[in-house]
């Protein structure tokens, strides 16, 4: 099928989105990764969490579950474990990813399962229309914070890395080329993968806006080695003083992925195709 | 014919290993038994009992007197020297206890073996065993058997330690029948008494949370998700063990939001799951227990009651969850609550959960207990093996393939239940678990007329489930009434759920052989209930609610659903909720002194 008929089938309704969200530019780069990979809708299976990005469930086809808040990334574990052989994409921002259900991250992380993370990171709750987030500037004067934010802001990229993430990438949204080259490259890559993508809310964040988010962030060159986990970790402290470095951070090149530590899972076989029930004659054994 | 035997001492020193040991000796030799532990919740250093009963026939609750004790510190004696009877035997350890009272006595010579064996304290339990085995008048070689299956995996060496110890006190109570005639002509007796059956049934020996993850490899269940919780954890355990033999995969996950939330993930993807814990962790679950409502996800959750609230008392039962259970959930949506009331029954509704589950497309509830979950009892292996055959599993309306075009996941259904597609094989349709409120295709809405279409849809599978529309599939599963037992004519009915139906029954057993008639009246199928429930309750009749809570839950359920005014009233409820599982001469005697009062 070509690209462009996959392009069609991925696209549901017309999104909802403020015009200038930073939202277009990442379904935009969704369907560029996914369709350049031939993955139309019934190949993949997604979680979306619940926010302005996790709204993309009726804007983007695909098998999908539309869950709790906060509880995409178990949810994408579910699925990603019953049908092993798909790819798997959680699709949230960062009050549920790193707020909300920020322990379902950290153990996903360490887990290393195989599934993409692709977190909306603009610093501020959108939905329920404009509080401080995990990932907000600390001093930040929001909604529910009139007096300036008091909390550090998440560091999601150092997060991940030292909780044993094996892909660790950011990206902006006003470049989708870049956005859904790090979403492949994330897909492609076998264990626990976060994109992390910073993202312009034009209606309730003033303070990262675009021409922020221009001054404050920068492309890895081709000669950073991103083999190396202190220098990743070195590079996501820049978040410190506000500086975002942009492209893969990290990838541990011999990740072995959750899944493939079950044997019952290293097979082609998915869970929900055995279609057999269990020989249980063993445990009458033990239990006499 | 029935005995109770009972051993306690400091918690970590092998009382339950020990404990378990006998009870399978019991149950090959051809009894029937059952056993119920209690222990503190921490590793060292408390007080732990093991209480053992064994009978001829089959048996799921233990009794208030105890035959045969075994105290080796001052507290076994003290605590349980109200349930001793002039045929009481205690075996005691010499140098550590003080006895007073009218039973047969036998000191042990505890600390001098342990000398002369240089044996760990551990070791004395064998001692005991010895001993106990010499009163009943068994042959020595059933001991030899027990050590050798139990100990098998700790070598030889162990082993003929263990042998030669349990000698000791086989041959010390040998040594007392000389000078002992009371304890000659009890070991006569009991050596009549407690014969081993000739006739001997294949059994098996399981506790509730065996049968439970049995029956649920059994359903073809493919995961199960959990966060260790007392009394559930041994669930976790022992599916986890079997996975290279069941292929499940089984997840100790970081807790019970995930737990449910990934449960969630697998039933979306077509595979049957379940999860599982206790009141606490289920109380964490509620959110996605409203999820799978909504999305009409299929989900078993299993919990293993204890009392609460809060941390509560972790090692302890209760049958406090039921108004909880019923009640879980924002929003409305159809539930189904089961109580099984013994290790059998579990296998049983474990089963039916499952399908239930599929069918119905909405979370499933099993609630189980502290003594429905760690006692061990002996099961006829005919009657698993009946089940096991006859069990084939029924997925209701989920298919891997449609011939739907367009698609749509929640289509309005006289029955209320939609096809529910298995995604990832249908190269064409694709749908979406939706959290939010949704249109027949499941994409989100708004509007109100989709509203109020799915929300009857959705309750309409209540109606379904409780037989009132039929079922447009196969052969119907649903709602069960309750069962009654005992003589048709009695006045007085007592009214029981889950865990409490042995103890009940054998309550109603002792007043009918002291020419009292009461009838039983069990519910397993707690929630929700048929509307037609409501004629077994006969207006002329008295009803006393038996449970092990402090509300009478189970009348508060009845009053709600059938609007019949019973079981509000102290002096129609028997109710325990220190913890402890309800025994026959409880409910016997407070009956008693609450007739007097009306």
């Amino acid at each position: 099928m070509s690209q462009a008929n996959i392009i069609k089938d991925l696209s549901g309704y017309t999104p909802t989105w403020c015009p200038g969200c930073g939202n277009w530019g990442i379904i935009r780069a969704l369907k560029l990764a996914l369709s350049e990979q031939g993955l139309g809708p019934t190949d993949i299976f997604v979680a979306f969490d619940i926010g302005c990005s996790g709204n993309m469930n009726d804007f983007l086809h695909a098998n999908s579950m539309h869950t709790l808040h906060g509880r995409s990334i178990p949810s994408a574990i579910g699925m990603k474990l019953a049908h092993h052989t798909k790819q798997v994409l959680a699709v949230g921002g960062d009050g549920a990813l790193y707020g909300e259900g920020g322990n379902h991250l950290l153990h996903a992380c360490r887990g290393n399962h195989d599934i993409t993370v692709v977190a909306h990171d603009n610093m501020v709750y959108g939905l329920t229309t404009g509080q401080t987030a995990p990932t907000s500037t600390r001093g930040m004067k929001t909604k529910s914070t009139p007096g300036g934010s008091v909390e550090m802001s998440i560091n999601p990229l150092a997060l991940a890395i030292s909780q044993g993430a094996t892909f660790v990438a950011q990206t902006f949204a006003n470049n989708s080329r870049h956005v859904a080259d790090m979403i492949k490259a994330a897909m492609q890559h076998k264990g626990f993968s976060l994109v992390n993508i910073l993202q312009p809310c034009v209606t309730f964040n003033w303070v990262n806006t675009y021409q922020y988010f221009f001054e404050h962030t920068y492309y890895l060159g081709s000669e950073y080695d991103k083999s190396s986990m202190p220098l990743a970790l070195l590079k996501s402290l820049e978040h410190i003083s506000e500086r975002f470095p942009l492209g893969v951070l990290y990838e541990k090149s011999d990740s072995v992925p959750y899944h493939l530590s079950l044997p019952m899972l290293r097979t082609e076989k998915s869970l929900v195709s055995r279609a057999d029930r269990p020989d249980l004659s063993f445990a009458s054994r033990e239990f006499v | 014919m029935s005995f109770t035997w009972k051993l306690s001492g400091e918690a970590g020193y092998g009382i339950t290993t020990i404990g378990l040991a006998f009870t399978k000796l019991c149950t090959r030799s051809g009894f029937y038994a059952f056993d119920y532990s209690e222990f503190p919740s921490l590793i060292r250093g408390g007080f732990t009992t093991h209480e053992l009963i064994f009978s001829d026939s089959p048996i799921s609750t233990t009794k208030a007197t105890i035959d045969l004790l075994v105290a080796l510190r001052q507290d076994s004696f003290d605590m349980d020297a109200h349930r001793l009877t002039p045929d009481s035997i205690v075996l005691y350890d010499d140098q550590e206890v003080k006895l007073s009272g009218g039973f047969l006595a036998i000191p042990m010579p505890y600390r001098a073996i342990k000398l002369k064996h240089k044996a760990h304290q551990v070791m004395v339990n064998t001692v005991s065993i010895g001993a106990s085995f010499a009163i009943f008048g068994w042959d020595f070689a059933m001991i030899d058997r027990m050590i050798e299956d139990d100990f098998a995996k700790k070598g030889q060496a162990v082993i003929d330690f263990n042998k030669l110890l349990a000698k000791e006190g086989w041959d010390h109570i040998q040594q007392c029948i000389t000078d002992n005639v009371k304890l000659k002509t009890k070991i006569d007796q009991l050596k009549h008494a407690l014969k081993p059956p000739m006739t001997k049934v294949s059994k098996q020996v399981m506790t509730g949370n065996d049968a439970f993850a049995y029956a649920s490899a059994m359903a073809g269940a493919g995961a199960y998700t959990a966060y260790p919780m007392s009394p559930s954890s041994s669930v976790l355990a022992t599916l986890a063990a079997w996975q290279p033999k069941t292929g499940m995969v089984v997840l100790h996950i970081e807790d019970e939001i995930s737990a449910i939330n990934q449960a969630l993930g697998f039933a979306y993807a077509g595979v049957r799951v379940a999860t599982g814990t206790s009141g606490g962790g289920f109380a964490l679950m509620v959110e996605g227990l409203s999820y799978a409502g909504m999305a009409e996800l299929p989900v078993v959750v299993f919990i293993a009651q204890r009392p609460g609230p809060a941390t509560g008392l972790p090692t302890w039962t209760a049958q406090a969850e039921l108004l909880f259970a019923i009640h879980a959930g924002h929003g409305e949506f159809p539930k189904i609550v089961l109580a099984p009331g013994d290790v059998t029954d579990m296998i049983e509704l474990t089963l039916k959960a499952f399908d239930l589950a599929d069918i119905y497309q909405t979370p499933v509830i099993i609630l189980s207990d502290k003594a429905l979950s760690e006692s061990h009892e002996s099961i006829n292996l005919e009657d698993v093996k009946k089940i096991q055959s006859k069990y084939v599993q029924n997925r209701g309306k989920i298919v891997k393939n449609t011939t739907q075009s367009p698609y749509l996941r929640y289509k309005d259904s006289p029955d209320g239940i939609s096809e529910m597609l298995i995604p990832g094989f249908d190269p064409v349709h694709h749908w979406q678990a939706n959290s939010y409120e949704h249109r027949e295709d499941s994409h989100t809405t708004e509007g109100s007329l989709d509203a109020i279409k799915q929300s009857e849809k959705r309750s309409r599978k209540n109606k379904t489930y409780l037989g009132d529309i039929p079922y447009l599939g196969e052969k119907y599963l649903g709602f069960a009434p309750p069962q009654y037992y005992g003589n048709t004519n009695a006045q007085t009915v007592f009214v029981c759920w889950g865990s409490t139906k042995s103890a009940t029954l054998d309550a109603m057993n002792i007043l009918e052989s002291r020419g009292q008639h009461v009838g039983v009246l069990h519910f397993t199928h707690v929630y929700p209930l048929a509307p037609s429930t409501k004629s077994i309750f006969d207006p002329d009749k008295r009803y006393v609610f038996v449970e092990n809570n402090s509300e009478a839950q189970l009348a508060k359920v009845i009053r709600m659903e059938l609007g019949i005014d019973v079981g509000g009233q102290k002096k129609d409820q028997i109710l325990r909720y220190d913890g402890r599982p309800i025994l026959a001469e409880d409910i016997v005697n407070q009956f008693h002194s609450q007739s007097i009062k009306t």
